[in-house]
């Protein structure tokens, strides 16, 4: 479902060219578990931008569901964004003057439904994850778990091809970022939603299927 | 649609703070142009007024140079067909230092009619009273020079004028007639026109009135009064002014005024416009990390746009009522305190909320277009 091919991406740093990504070949199948490890530096961020269709690459081609998207315009990438990818931050990136119903509302805000269906459908997604009745809370009411059970809520109500989790559990404890991976796990196995987590604790890389390790802008390594 | 706007409100109520600020330059900047404008429209509307009472049948001759010191010449304009009335008197001041407002006319019995007094006590100055030392005094004279008592025992009293002594023959009802054409009736002392001509050898008639007929047209009959002159006193500069003429140059001064004092008051709109800009900025650069959440959510470039645009908008309308409210209220209070009819226009309150919305839209702009070209990337990390 996810393909990439010679993928690379230079950033003009004054005189000199900077190559982040030099070449990078990935196969995503539907279904998969995957994590991404990396060092900082490593162009770790960066690949997770282009996947998440909020950059694009210097050259490559890169399919997602069939799609060629590397010459996707602004305005279709945010269509795309919407419609196939959901994503989970380390820092949970909620909006702070919004409840967790509204702000998972969002995504579907922006495909145009109608505000009974918006919550409607959030409040299904937040049962599922176990929020219903934080629906009406504000984040700053919340832990930072129960935080992230929201922004999970968010990234699922759009129904995306592929989520993409960028350090979901960075910014909790073990015992609650665990809980967060088992709820990875789960939506992975009983709904078949693909996923892909970067993280650079090993931890986290040993309970997905699949472990990608970026290195010196190459993915060198494949489990 | 909905949606942002119920945003645009929860944002603009989350940072109170600088939602008011930014408000109160808008609602200054509105009001003060909504004031200026309906109180310019109200004096506007007061000076017309005044002049209507005047009576729009009257006329008023201004001579210069050559001018004459026989009343006879005056009165006898009678003649022309097209008035009815006519007035011709003399003004000087009384001479006091504290008493500055007070002043002398001295006058013939016609002036009595054409500008419609009523004797409160006594009679008013007789053309038969010639040379006389006779004085009708207005209403407000006695509380100028702190006399007590009843009205009717200040006839009789004998009083001293610039020096000369004069026995009082009547006392004048308060009237505002004239007002408008700079006479206080109320404050002044009538004397007989031979008396005051006699004091002063230098004094010359220099103005009268003229009450036209009702089928006269004012146009031809001013011009009938300037002939008159011209045939009888040709070396004398005569001027005919109708109260017509006066309303019409009174109004269009009034308006000349309003445009201006709308253009001072636009400058305070712009102001409160930079204002709202300048807020905006300040929200986009605070927000940016949730303008890069909302783009990777799939909130498209123009979405971004609208939600800050709506947010200036929402802003500039809300700064518009509350202006045009407290703009009507300084209105109402300045109308109060002067006495004056109060009424509001539709006109300015409508330009008022169409100003600030275009404001709204025009200084929201920049800063919309701002929040929508960020680099989703950038954005998301908040810097």
């Amino acid at each position: 479902m996810l393909t990439m091919q010679q993928i690379t991406k230079s950033y003009q740093v004054g005189p000199t060219q900077l190559d982040v990504l030099t070449g990078v070949n990935l196969q995503i199948n539907q279904g998969e578990l995957v994590a991404i490890m990396g060092k900082s530096g490593s162009g770790k961020s960066t690949l997770m931008n282009i996947i998440g269709l909020l950059d694009q690459s210097t050259s490559g081609e890169y399919h997602l569901n069939q799609k060629l998207i590397s010459h996707y315009k602004d305005d279709e990438l945010s269509t795309a964004r919407n419609e196939m990818i959901g994503f989970v931050f380390q820092s949970f990136y909620l909006l702070p003057r919004l409840n967790a119903l509204e702000n998972v509302a969002i995504p579907l805000l922006y495909r145009g439904l109608s505000e009974k269906e918006q919550y409607q459908r959030s409040m299904e997604v937040l049962e599922k994850v176990g929020m219903a009745d934080r629906a009406h809370h504000r984040p700053n009411e919340l832990s930072g778990g129960q935080r992230q059970r929201v922004a999970i809520a968010r990234a699922l109500v759009g129904k995306p091809q592929l989520i993409l989790a960028d350090e979901p559990t960075g910014a909790l404890d073990p015992k609650v970022g665990g809980e967060i991976m088992k709820l990875f796990l789960n939506l992975n196995q009983q709904e078949g939603i693909t996923i892909i987590i970067i993280t650079h604790d090993p931890g986290i890389a040993e309970l997905c299927q699949r472990t990608v390790v970026i290195e010196d802008g190459q993915l060198r390594d494949q489990i | 649609m909905n949606v942002y706007i119920k945003e645009a409100g929860r944002s603009l109520y989350a940072n109170k703070q600088r939602t008011i600020l930014s408000l109160i330059g808008i609602v200054i900047g509105i009001a003060s142009v909504i004031s200026l404008v309906s109180i310019g429209t109200i004096v506007t509307a007061e000076s017309t007024r005044q002049f209507r009472q005047l009576g729009t049948d009257l006329v008023r001759l201004t001579f210069r140079e050559k001018e004459s010191r026989s009343p006879e010449l005056f009165l006898d304009l009678i003649s022309q067909p097209c008035v009815h009335a006519v007035a011709p008197y003399t003004s000087g001041n009384y001479q006091s230092a504290e008493l500055w407002d007070l002043s002398m006319l001295g006058v013939t019995h016609s002036f009595y009619d054409v500008t419609k007094l009523t004797m409160q006590a006594g009679r008013f100055i007789s053309d038969l009273d010639d040379k006389q030392h006779f004085v009708v005094i207005g209403s407000g004279i006695p509380e100028a020079l702190k006399w007590q008592g009843e009205t009717t025992n200040f006839i009789g009293k004998e009083i001293v004028i610039n020096g000369q002594q004069y026995t009082i023959i009547g006392v004048l009802q308060q009237t505002n007639s004239m007002k408008s054409i700079n006479l206080s009736l109320n404050k002044t002392f009538f004397l007989p026109i031979k008396r005051h001509l006699a004091n002063q050898s230098t004094l010359s008639i220099s103005k009268e009135m003229a009450r036209m007929r009702s089928d006269a047209d004012s146009k031809s009959c001013a011009r009938d009064l300037e002939n008159y002159f011209k045939i009888h006193s040709p070396q004398m500069k005569v001027e005919a002014i109708t109260a017509d003429q006066l309303i019409d140059q009174m109004r269009e001064q009034g308006e000349m005024f309003n445009i201006l004092l709308a253009a001072i008051a636009s400058i305070s709109l712009l102001v409160g416009g930079i204002g709202i800009m300048n807020i905006m900025l300040v929200s986009v650069s605070e927000r940016k990390e949730e303008i890069g959440i909302r783009r990777a959510l799939g909130a498209k470039q123009k979405d971004i746009r609208y939600q800050f645009l709506i947010e200036s908008l929402l802003l500039s309308i809300i700064g518009g009522i509350l202006g045009i409210g407290f703009g009507s209220l300084i209105t109402y209070i300045t109308a109060q305190i002067n006495n004056w009819d109060f009424f509001m226009l539709l006109w300015p309150m409508l330009m008022g909320a169409g100003v600030s919305a275009v404001i709204g839209v025009f200084f929201g702009f920049f800063p919309a277009h701002q929040a929508a070209n960020l680099d989703p990337i950038v954005a998301l990390r908040g810097e």
